[in-house]
């Protein structure tokens, strides 16, 4: 059998599922981006009146010149949210995809690979955390609201890739020294077809 | 030797996947270490920036020092945020890199030489971890110095050469098999 990480070997496409969980993170992030320049100003109006209708949540006192600067700094902080629902929504899809298609191709189908796609594809989920963040701010207020995101969404799906990756770290790192210590035998020594 | 154009898409040697993995995981850690202690971060640099004033210019006014404080930390902060963006990035264009070498590039000599550099890229995102560290104790200029000096433009030269080549190798390749088509065409008159 040829050694599934040997150099050259043809790249295996992850599950399906996965594919599709990539596809569509990627999709939202770029709507997303569509959405925060073409409706910036009606997202700010909506949270500001949200907000206005909480004062005590998020220390209005009734003075216009102390509430304004509130206001904008609680504004700038959901804006600063949605952009990075887009970056992370980007940039996550395109690293679960990469990863799930390492562990496809390297790591023979096993409890492993599958615990492997499962924490990858959880982490499709970290950047909506970002998404619900502004929903949790408005009622909240900018710190609980932040907090909720972080322990519901960022801690479970974000630790989840980030276990994923070093799992996956220290496999390869096992493989490469297994390589080292036990060669591949040359194509043709007991029949088989070698990896090219 | 191989086919010029191959339509299948090969793996990068186990090296080079398990070093895109490794700047990955590693980026992946420094977000949620940066998103998580955020404000510990800046507390601990701010203090420790304070701790010597002879390193970062500091005189004592505390208007003066109270400004420039903040400048020093946030260079430090940039250091780290610079270093998960780029590493996160980096691993995707080494993996991408790697892949294109190792299904288009026939000659195996230039392969493990493009791979070498290539691999070269996954220590450039360390150069943003290394100033973000050295700026405490040397100040924000030596640090970023020694690691332009050191890691940067040593690293991101070597993948930088790495993708030129990588053109340039195609380009040979392409024309050399345009060039046994056309001396095995037969000859029409």
């Amino acid at each position: 059998m040829t050694d599934p990480a040997a150099e050259g070997t043809l790249w295996r496409r992850p599950p399906l599922p996965m594919i599709l969980a990539c596809v569509a993170l990627i999709g939202l992030a770029e709507a997303a981006g569509g959405a925060m320049v073409k409706f910036k100003w009606p997202i700010a109006n909506m949270a500001r009146e949200l907000m206005l209708r909480r004062p005590a949540v998020h220390g209005l006192v009734g003075v216009r010149e102390v509430d304004e600067e509130v206001l904008d700094k609680l504004k700038q902080a959901i804006d600063a949210q949605l952009r990075l629902f887009h970056l992370h929504a980007e940039g996550m899809g395109l690293v679960i995809l990469t990863g799930a298609m390492i562990v496809a191709t390297v790591v023979p189908a096993s409890p492993l690979q599958r615990w492997l796609y499962w924490l990858l594809g959880l982490g499709a989920l970290y950047p909506l955390g970002y998404l619900a963040a502004p929903a949790f701010i408005i009622p909240l207020g900018l710190e609980r609201g932040k907090r909720v995101a972080e322990v519901l969404f960022w801690i479970p799906f974000g630790g989840a890739v980030i276990v994923a990756m070093w799992v996956l770290t220290g496999w390869l790192a096992r493989e490469m020294w297994r390589r080292h210590r036990t060669p591949l035998r040359p194509a043709g020594d007991d029949g088989e077809a070698g990896a090219r | 030797m191989r086919s010029p154009w191959p339509t299948s898409w090969r793996c990068p040697p186990l090296p080079v996947l398990f070093l895109s993995v490794l700047i990955l995981a590693l980026a992946e850690t420094a977000g949620a270490i940066i998103g998580r202690y955020r404000g510990d971060i800046n507390t601990w640099l701010t203090e420790a920036v304070s701790r010597r004033p002879e390193v970062h210019g500091l005189t004592g006014s505390r208007d003066y020092d109270a400004e420039l404080i903040p400048q020093i930390v946030f260079q430090s902060e940039a250091g780290l945020s610079f270093f998960h963006t780029h590493g996160e990035g980096m691993a995707l264009v080494v993996l991408a890199g790697g892949t294109v070498v190792s299904s288009l590039v026939a000659s195996r000599a230039a392969r493990g030489f493009l791979n070498v550099l290539l691999a070269a890229g996954v220590v450039f995102p360390l150069g943003f971890l290394a100033y973000a560290g050295l700026i405490v104790p040397m100040g924000v200029d030596p640090a970023v110095d020694w690691a332009e000096r050191w890691i940067l433009i040593p690293a991101g030269s070597a993948v930088t050469a790495a993708f030129a080549l990588l053109a340039l190798a195609l380009v040979v390749q392409g024309v050399r098999a345009r060039g046994a088509r056309k001396g095995s065409a037969p000859a029409t008159r």
